[in-house]
């Protein structure tokens, strides 16, 4: 029962903020002046007629020319309640104004088609990730202040302190340009489980999993150390348990309350990483939309896209919180 | 506008290959019925694009990207085609290869295509076209255009007029708006009754009193007509309204606002019946009664108990400033589309009747450039694709929406092709594939043997510069576009090619001062022409161009080598038919420099240059001269603390020069750090402003708007159209809806200037009118005073008129020309270029005429014994 509450004011709280960040988000990009394109030898009314057209502004004005020569923006509250009307009312979360194949088309469309390449791209980087991550610092853990430990610490703190990107760039330039190992860019095609289209993912997925497997070598090799040294694991091995036995029963058990949540929150960093390496590799995922939508103005785009990224850290952050109380009995969620 | 640039000069640039993919060849000299194939290798033409094209719709598209797959799924009626020697054998040699040695440089063709003949039939056509007696006698407005009879979509589906009639339909249609659609009226092809087709059931508005426009006459109520019916008065045909939630002129407050916050107390119990006639725009149609309440109001509004007692303060006014609230408002009438200038008189024949006459062939009979470049083709579209992918208005945000959109030429499924290539693949922000379509008409004619090598055309999105560098450089993509930071390794390469494009780029000056004051930048200095122009002679033009681009060379005038002024004779003429190569313009240039004619006819600039001839003097123009400009800088500066007050100037504290952009990138601040350092430092180094003048930078959205606006200071503008009009392209610095520096009302700027001798209207006068006059009559526009336009005068008192316009526009410094575009690339070593040398009509060629060097396998073999790096290979130089 307590789990139930906590977990219900947990979402009022997320729906809440999400609410409020949405709203945030409508009225700033709608804010943004409205680019009015203009060339010679073009009828300006068209320009006008066409935001017009789209109920972004009205009342257009003209001068004795009949050209038009002002407007009147239509107030951003009336274009929010029509927004969340269309939603509740129709599933009908607007059309693209600018992106490539999904000109005039449901914005819900187009994201369905776009998420997985990005799914894909991160659920490989974190089944890659995670076994060597946690690997890596289980060893760590185990060969403490021991030359392994040393060299997986100085590869840590290289990954650890490098941006996604910038490994971007090394990986390509070593692997895709100079070796050859793999192809420079992401395959074309929705065919997403061939072997071309998998080991063409793999630079970009490498390039996001690889300070993923800093960070969980990091943790696990922290807290396991710490676990290690404690008197349940003198008493586990006591017992006549091997040391791996320990290890593995008792120390990493009792390490996983901190490294699970760590992998999930780790996972929704990825998601957000993949923006720029979307970019570098010419993966047609949501990332790219995302930015997309900023620059074109594509309102309708952006709203969608920070309402996914805006649900899912929300969404994650419970879940987070949720799974200690899963991994670690000892803790109850929402008790006093 | 930097935008339109980038857009227009695609525009342009893609004349070149779209006259290349489209061409035909039916009237040659030649028919070439007995040319044989040729075993030309075919190979896979593989292209990045740092931008997907989005809507590729011939009726809405609007973005150079788009080009990308436009220019090869249609077809031209007209074409342009290098022109061959036939005293070196012509195009076709005896094997039936191309005869590139026989290529005349600088030369063209206009051919047949799609169309089978263009014939001039004002004469004959329906009286209900409206044509005069001497508008039938000289000809031109009414074209008669016979198709072939196998055009096909590329699903084999057969073309004719009717559908090119149902496209133009479809291009005007009121209910869609289509960006494209003013192309059938604001540009050389004027249809008959296209815009009033287009705006037809249209509801406008227009302030009654627009004073800032220069109409600020008001009328009186006894000038309106009261309709019988309801009392609504009206205008010369126009409807009367106020919008209760509008001040008009009075600003953003409407009288709605002002009675909801005094109320009936103070304004009586007459508005809520105003109030509740309103539309749901907030627009009301006014009675007598109506107004007179207004009156009250505003009385009221100025203190005085109503209208009457406000008469007798302030007199007619009282019963006239009602006018200052108030709209006019027009309909369009709906027209039918029979009365647009369009028709298919027969399967295979559509006949376009103008509202203004062009010369599509010449007095011999012969398609004269414009057939080809204005007249390429009609838009087309196939009917049932287009209607199955119309959109209603109304989604997400915009529910309030009223015009219909479509999904036409937005995907692989809804793009049908009449070109020489079809869409094969797309999908969406990744890649596209183009192959030969089977069922294009110039595969059977003889004409076209032996082009066309390139099977197909595969094109990868990568956003990223150095990703695209990579494939390139690794085999894996057959062209890249040389950028400012690889320009040192391969810009001599052996495999680089350099085309001219249509772009020019000035630094904008903002110099309102009435806004420079009140800026809190304290730049009001930006007002004083001295400072201005020490600026500009503080440009090294040609160090900029290096240092900020890969290729671009260094402009000096508002217009550079791009604009013809004569294409059709510019082989055969001294100057090439370019503006820029004319004595005119060449004086305009030196006298905007600071040099004199001598009484003997050279050129001096009180320096090294002393007794030049023309052409010498022209060629040491350089537009540089740091002495000067610190000697302009020191008398800027003397006027600025001289009249500190009137300049808003505060000597405590630094100037800012604010350079702003849409952007913020490592560009922009390069080019920012640049200004800094090598103009505004090395201007100032040594005089009273030392140290004291700061460039910041900032990113704006909608910059031209912003720069208009005064919101900064200094910004790049670009402009690029109409390559064969300078005339017309000079109104990118003088029309108020163009140009960057609009603060400047050119209308009220006077210049007085001596028309050459001859036989016109206004010959041998000394003339005085406003800029914007002279650059009407120049163009003939209807209010022109006198008409100068084309074909009304001799092409030199035209090249006069502009040069002086030139030399009086740079003279301002509030736009400094610096730099001509000039695109660089590599193409690989797969492929090769029929030519080298660029054509203006025709580039190098294009896709039609492009050399295989290597097959697809062949190309594979040549980069695996290269350890896939052709770093090196691309490295060699010429």
């Amino acid at each position: 029962m307590y789990m139930f509450k906590y977990v219900m004011k947990r979402l009022g709280l997320m729906l809440m903020t999400f609410c409020i960040i949405m709203f945030m988000c409508f009225v700033l990009i709608k804010l943004l002046p409205i680019p009015i394109e203009r060339s010679q030898g073009v009828d300006p009314n068209l320009t006008y007629y066409r935001l017009e057209g789209r109920g972004y502004i009205r009342n257009l004005v003209y001068n004795d020319a009949g050209v038009v020569i002002g407007y009147e923006r239509v107030p951003i509250m009336i274009q929010m309640w029509r927004y969340i009307v269309n939603i509740f009312t129709r599933w009908d979360f607007g059309i693209g104004y600018s992106i490539s194949g999904y000109m005039y088309k449901p914005v819900w469309d187009a994201f369905i088609d776009r998420l997985p390449p990005t799914i894909l791209i991160n659920i490989y980087s974190s089944l890659i990730g995670v076994p060597i991550g946690l690997g890596l610092g289980i060893l760590a853990a185990l060969k403490k202040n021991k030359w392994p430990d040393q060299v997986i610490n100085v590869v840590i703190i290289l990954l650890i302190s490098m941006p996604s990107i910038v490994l971007g760039v090394l990986i390509q330039y070593v692997f895709c340009y100079k070796l050859q190992w793999f192809p420079l860019t992401m395959e074309s095609g929705t065919d997403y489980f061939t072997w071309n289209m998998f080991r063409s993912m793999l630079p970009a997925v490498f390039a996001l999993c690889l300070g993923s497997i800093a960070g969980y070598a990091r943790y696990t090799r922290a807290e396991l150390s710490e676990v290690l040294t404690n008197d349940f694991m003198l008493l586990a091995r006591t017992k006549g348990l091997t040391r791996g036995q320990a290890t593995m029963r008792h120390a990493l058990r009792n390490s996983m309350v901190v490294i699970f949540p760590s992998i999930l929150s780790e996972f929704i960093a990825v998601l957000s990483g993949s923006l720029l390496i979307e970019s570098m590799f010419s993966i047609p995922g949501v990332g790219r939309l995302y930015l997309q939508s900023i620059n074109a103005l594509d309102y309708d785009f952006f709203m969608f896209l920070s309402g996914f990224y805006c649900l899912v850290s929300l969404l994650a952050g419970i879940v987070v919180d949720i799974s200690y109380g899963f991994i670690d009995p000892r803790i109850r969620m929402g008790a006093r | 506008m930097k935008k339109a640039v980038k857009k227009i000069v695609a525009v342009a640039s893609s004349i070149a290959i779209f006259a290349s993919v489209g061409g035909g060849l039916v009237a040659c000299d030649n028919d070439h019925t007995d040319v044989g194939p040729v075993d030309y290798k075919k190979g896979t033409y593989r292209i990045t694009t740092s931008a997907m094209p989005v809507d590729w719709n011939v009726l809405s598209s609007g973005d150079a990207n788009d080009g990308q797959i436009m220019d090869y799924i249609q077809s031209s009626f007209q074409t342009y085609d290098f022109k061959f020697d036939e005293s070196k054998g012509g195009k076709y040699l005896a094997n039936g290869q191309i005869n590139a040695e026989a290529i005349v440089d600088g030369s063209y063709v206009v051919q047949y295509s799609a169309a089978t003949s263009l014939d001039d039939v004002t004469a004959t056509v329906d009286a209900k076209w409206g044509y005069t007696a001497a508008q039938k006698a000289s000809g031109g407005y009414a074209w008669k255009i016979t198709l072939r009879d196998d055009l096909k979509w590329d699903d084999g589906s057969a073309i004719d007029a009717a559908d090119f009639v149902y496209s133009m339909k479809a291009q005007l249609d009121p209910d869609f708006k289509h960006r494209r659609a003013s192309e059938y009226y604001s540009n050389q092809i004027k249809l008959i009754n296209a815009r009033e087709y287009l705006y037809g059931g249209d509801y406008g508005y227009s302030n009654m009193i627009s004073a800032a426009f220069g109409d600020d006459e008001y009328i009186g109520l006894d000038a309106f007509t009261e309709n019988a019916s309801d009392g609504t008065l009206t205008y010369e045909g126009q409807d009367v309204l106020i919008n209760i939630n509008d001040g008009g002129n009075w600003g953003d407050d409407g009288l709605k606002a002002y009675y909801d916050k005094l109320g009936s107390a103070a304004f009586g119990d007459g508005w809520p019946a105003i109030e509740a006639k309103a539309d749901s725009k907030g627009y009301v149609h006014l009675t007598k009664a109506d107004i007179l309440v207004i009156c009250d109001m505003i009385a009221v509004l100025h203190e005085y108990a109503d209208a009457a007692e406000y008469a007798q303060a302030e007199g007619d006014y009282a019963y006239l400033e009602w006018e200052e609230f108030c709209y006019f408002g027009k309909s369009y009438d709906e027209l039918d589309f029979d009365q647009v200038g369009i028709y298919a008189p027969s399967q295979y024949e559509i006949v376009i009747c103008l509202s203004q006459a062009i010369k599509l062939k010449d007095d011999e009979g012969n398609l004269t450039y414009n057939a080809a470049y204005a007249m390429s083709s009609l838009p087309l579209v196939k009917e049932d694709v287009y209607e199955s992918s119309k959109v209603a208005p109304g989604s997400g945000s915009s529910t309030d929406a009223t015009l219909w959109t479509s999904t036409y030429c937005t995907d692989l499924a809804s793009t049908p092709s009449w070109g020489p290539y079809k869409l094969t693949a797309f999908q969406s922000d990744k890649s596209y594939t183009l192959e030969k379509n089977p069922y294009w008409y110039g595969w059977n004619m003889p004409e076209y043997k032996n082009q066309y090598n390139v099977e197909k055309i595969e094109c990868e999105l990568i956003s990223d510069v150095n990703t695209r560098w990579l494939q390139f450089l690794q085999g894996s993509t057959d062209s890249i576009g040389i950028d400012a930071n690889h320009a040192e390794d391969y810009g001599r390469s052996k495999y680089a090619v350099y085309s001219p494009r249509v772009a020019m780029f000035s630094y904008n000056l903002f110099a309102d001062l009435d806004v420079l004051k009140t800026n809190g930048r304290n730049n009001g200095i930006l007002a004083i022409k001295d400072f201005r122009k020490a600026i500009s002679l503080a440009m090294d033009r040609r160090d900029i161009n290096v240092a900020l681009t890969a290729a671009n060379q260094p402009c000096y005038g508002c217009l550079d080598g791009s604009y013809y002024y004569d294409i059709e004779n510019g082989y055969q003429l001294d100057d090439g038919g370019v503006y820029r190569n004319t004595p005119q313009a060449k004086k305009a240039i030196l006298r905007a420099y600071g040099y004199t004619e001598n009484e003997d006819g050279t050129w001096s600039n009180g320096g090294l240059v002393n007794g030049y001839s023309l052409e010498d003097a022209y060629e040491t123009v350089n537009g540089y001269d740091l002495a000067q400009a610190k000697t302009l800088l020191e008398s800027a500066y003397a006027e600025l603390t001289a009249n500190a007050e009137k300049y808003g100037y505060n000597a405590s504290q630094n100037i800012t020069i604010l350079f702003g952009s849409d952007v913020n990138n490592e560009d922009t601040q390069k080019e920012k750090r640049y200004i800094q350092e090598n103009v505004i430092d090395k201007l100032t180094a040594g005089t009273s402003l030392e140290g004291k003048i700061k460039v910041e930078f900032r990113e704006f959205q909608d910059w031209g708007t912003a720069f208009q606006s005064g919101n900064y200071d200094l910004c790049t503008g670009g402009y690029g159209n109409a390559p064969f009009d300078p005339f017309y392209m000079i109104s990118s610095y003088i029309e108020p809806s163009f140009t960057l520096t609009n603060f400047w009302d050119v209308t009220k700027h006077n210049i007085t200037f001596k028309m050459p001798a001859g036989d016109y209207a206004g010959a041998g006068q000394e003339l005085t009118m406003s800029l914007q006059d002279w650059y009407n009559c120049l163009n003939g526009t209807s209010s022109a005073r006198y008409n100068w336009g084309a074909g009304y005068v001799d092409a030199s008192v035209r090249l006069e008129v502009l040069a002086m316009i030139e030399e009086e526009i740079l003279g301002q410094y509030y736009s400094i020309p610096y730099s001509s575009g000039v695109t660089s690339a590599l193409l690989g070593a797969k492929f090769s270029y029929i030519t080298n040398d660029y054509n203006t009509l025709m580039g190098f060629g294009g896709i039609r005429y492009l050399v295989v060097n290597y097959t697809d396998s062949e190309w594979t073999q040549f980069v695996s014994s290269n350890n896939s790096n052709l770093e090196a290979l691309y490295k060699q130089t010429a």
